[in-house]
């Protein structure tokens, strides 16, 4: 019977999705992923999406590549580099990298990608991730001189993997955008990387193919698999449908539970690892829409006990998911653990609120952006302690305003740090004074700006340390758990999830 | 007997009244009791009544009572399945017989809430349109035509998404917008019986307006306003699921039907008796109430031509 409705649902999605290609497998040697999202451009500059990161992480390069599996920066585009002053970053170029344009790539490429970034009116999307770069100057045809605003510790990593080289004046003929913007996100993708794009239906597909010239055989190197494609699939089911029937060969899967199932069934393999992004409680401790409970320490404490974390990771997240107690990624640069830590012990929560007056609960607005389920089950521990959270579930979009002016008080957020390795990106993201900042300590803000910009690890270490214990000490945020990468994946393929939440399809192969 | 002959004739209509109200009743006990409808929709909703009502008492666990080391367990048809959770539970652990029934309250609570709203709108709207008539009239037939051209469940999506969902708001926002066809119902009824006998000799006696309305219009197309209110609480029952199914109906974790069938949606293919337990539940439950409101329909229908 069970298996009866299996096979019902299956075929009801599979009728459903008919009409749909189904040139994928390793028989096409045509490796299809799909995601819910649709990607507005490939270009990496004018979108923000996961899915475009990764895309142009196959498509593109940058000067050096990050190896997630030594943590060590390796040659690409740039042969060697040096540290030449605090600000100041030269490389010297390789002489044989050819853009899938068919133009040679020269100092000049170089030099107009990040002058182009450098440039406030270029109106990329993520404009902050490229705030650090002052510009570029060619010192010859293969070397140029890479200049940062400030002394940048993280340099050499946001140029590894934010910044691929595009060819010159690569957006001189962007088409008329909206009002006197032009649409630099219409332009074709032109890059040196593993794949090149050969088609792009925009909100549905694009296709790729392996590029036979790719210069570079170190860790980046020509793909196994000769055709590629991202295909958006709005819903999971679907998703999950065209996996089993071979229409797509790798997915995400939007949760444990599904992978749970999905492995169990055995005609997918299903892989997950723990990647850098961090879910965590928010408060509101500055008052700036009245008065809250959250601006009593003892509020802050009682919730951090309340919440049942290794339950909740263990069966919600993923076994391979960890429960953190600072504000940070484990594997960030600059991560302690050695913080004050509340362990769940509802029986104190509920002491700390009487202290604090409120004995008997209180009722708070809680938001939320990210998985329902998690929260629920944060919700129902609070219920517990006496504390009524009413779930107010909303976009991203949506809630950011909310948070920056303080207008909802307790939430639960998640944050990926912009898939760099470092505390930079996340601590001093929500605790430098910036506009994430809920708490505007001078004392966390002072010792993260030294973090932030000593080119000595020991100090960076150091000052990281005392902020990162003063937050927990005052619980400021209440961190969670390490959130979980499921990928469900056809039974022919061979992938390596990495932690940094970047699929290297170049490095996929067929069983 | 009394001497009086003029009160002899009194008692003698008295008595001949009374004597026909019995089997009048009777003869609508028996044509209900062949109803089939009627009886299959008033059993059930009787049974939903009951456990609606004793809810905290009929369900084996707290609802809210969350264990996330028994997640998912299977309902008792399946193999795995066991008496301790009859219907299995959901995925936070929760029982999931527990949250049905309570489920059930809920939806109920919310369909009877909101009819309760819209009635009151609705039958005001409409009595007073369709016995005054005029520019009365056309002013609430502007109003009503207002209201049809307001997609529900759009302006229901964007009033909770504005203020934040709460089970009071859902109440309020499908009680401000289902009281349409309490109106047009009442003014017609209304409309046709504002000229009748009984009425000019109410105001011939002079009966105030009000009391006309509440005492000799009101009771005489009651019937009609039953077989409308059935037929809205089935409908907002449907809208209070759909809006928890959309995310901006009942918040969590109150166990909303609709809230059920929503978080059950992902494990749709794996485990279909996760959203099938509590489709089910509600299909029945809003099925149970029109086939009640058709039924009384056919037998007030029929009592009134008789």
């Amino acid at each position: 019977m069970r298996e009866l409705l299996f096979k019902s649902t299956l075929a009801g999605l599979t009728l459903a999705m008919l009409g749909a290609p189904a040139l994928a497998g390793k028989a096409n040697d045509t490796l299809v992923w799909s995601t819910s999202q649709s990607l507005a451009s490939p270009d990496p500059y004018y979108n923000q999406l996961r899915e475009r990161i990764i895309i142009h992480r196959n498509v593109c390069d940058g000067l050096i590549y990050n190896n997630p599996e030594t943590r060590e920066m390796e040659p690409l585009i740039a042969t060697s580099w040096e540290q030449v002053d605090e600000t100041s970053i030269d490389f010297v170029l390789r002489q044989d990298v050819t853009f899938h344009g068919g133009q040679k790539l020269t100092a000049d490429d170089v030099v107009y990608t990040y002058n182009w970034l450098a440039n406030p009116d270029s109106g990329i999307v993520n404009a902050s991730a490229v705030a650090w770069i002052a510009g570029a100057e060619k010192i010859d045809d293969y070397t140029v001189r890479i200049k940062t605003r400030d002394t940048n510790p993280t340099a050499l990593a946001r140029i590894a993997d934010d910044i691929p080289i595009l060819p010159n004046d690569h957006y001189a003929d962007a088409p008329a955008g909206e009002g006197d913007r032009r649409n630099y996100g219409a332009v074709p993708l032109n890059c040196t990387g593993p794949y090149k794009v050969t088609g792009y239906v925009p909100g549905e597909s694009i296709t790729m193919v392996a590029n036979e010239d790719y210069f570079s055989e170190g860790s980046k190197f020509k793909p196994h698999i000769q055709n590629l494609e991202f295909r958006t699939i709005a819903d999971q089911e679907t998703q999950i449908a065209e996996l089993l029937t071979g229409g797509v060969g790798i997915i995400w899967i939007e949760s444990k539970d599904r992978a749970d199932f999905l492995a169990r069934m055995g005609r997918a393999e299903v892989k997950s690892i723990s990647i850098l992004r961090m879910d965590f409680l928010q408060f509101e401790t500055l008052g700036r829409s009245g008065s809250n409970p959250f601006q009593d320490i003892r509020v802050r404490q009682a919730v951090a006990h309340a919440i049942n974390r290794e339950a909740i990771a263990k069966n919600l997240v993923g076994d391979s998911s960890e429960v953190i107690h600072s504000h940070c990624s484990p594997t960030q640069f600059g991560c302690t653990q050695d913080v004050r830590k509340y362990d769940y012990d509802p029986e104190r929560a509920k002491e700390l609120l009487a202290e604090a007056g409120f004995a008997d609960g209180f009722d708070i607005d809680f938001y939320t952006y990210r998985s329902r389920e998690t929260t629920e089950a944060m919700v129902g521990d609070l219920r517990a302690v006496g504390i009524q959270a009413n779930l107010r579930s909303m976009q991203f979009q949506a809630l950011l305003p909310m948070q920056r002016s303080g207008e909802a008080q307790f939430s639960h957020l998640s944050w990926a740090s912009l898939g760099l390795n470092d505390a930079v990106a996340n601590t001093s993201h929500y605790f430098r004074g910036r506009p994430d900042d809920q708490h505007q300590d001078a004392e966390v803000i002072a010792w993260l700006e030294v973090a932030d910009t000593s080119l000595d690890p020991a100090v960076r270490e150091e000052h990281y340390k005392k902020a990162l214990q003063k937050i927990a000490e005052e619980a400021y945020t209440v961190p969670l758990w390490t959130a979980v990468r499921y990928f469900g994946l056809s039974p022919d393929l061979e992938f390596q999830p990495h932690f940094d939440d970047i699929a290297r399809f170049w490095a996929a192969e067929w069983k | 007997m009394s001497a009086d002959p003029r009160r002899a004739g009194v008692e003698v209509s008295l008595t001949s009244t009374l004597a026909v109200e019995p089997t009048q009743f009777a003869n609508l006990r028996r044509r209900a009791l062949r109803h089939i409808g009627f009886m299959i929709g008033g059993g059930v909703l009787v049974l939903v009544v009951f456990v609606a009502l004793f809810a905290p008492l009929i369900a084996p666990e707290d609802p809210y009572a969350q264990n996330l080391t028994r997640r998912l367990l299977p309902p008792i048809w399946h193999a795995d399945g066991s008496w301790s959770n009859m219907l299995g539970t959901d995925s936070l652990g929760r029982d999931y017989l527990s949250r049905v029934i309570h489920g059930v309250r809920f939806s109920l609570l919310i369909g009877l809430s909101a009819v309760m709203i819209s009635a009151v709108i609705g039958i005001f709207l409409g009595i007073m349109g369709g016995y005054f008539g005029g520019r009365i009239d056309s002013a609430v037939v502007f109003i009503l035509t207002c209201r049809l051209a307001l997609p529900v469940v759009v302006v229901a999506l964007a009033v909770v998404a504005l203020v934040g969902p709460s089970l009071q708001l859902v109440i309020l926002v499908l009680g401000l917008l289902i009281w349409d066809r309490f109106a047009v119902v009442m003014r017609s009824s209304t409309q046709q019986v504002r000229g009748l006998d009984y009425i000019n000799a109410a105001r011939a006696l002079g009966c105030s307006t009000p009391r006309i309305l509440w005492s000799e219009i009101l009771p005489i197309v009651a019937p009609n306003l039953i077989v409308v209110a059935t037929l809205e609480i089935a409908n907002a029952i449907l809208l209070e699921a759909a809006l928890s199914f959309l995310g901006l109906g009942v918040p969590p974790p109150l166990p909303s039907l609709g809230l059920m069938i929503s978080e059950a949606k992902g494990l749709m293919i794996f485990e279909p008796w996760v959203i099938g337990v509590p489709g089910v539940v509600l299909f029945v439950m809003v099925l149970a109430i029109n086939l009640f409101g058709d039924g009384v329909r056919d037998l007030t229908a029929r009592d009134r031509s008789s």
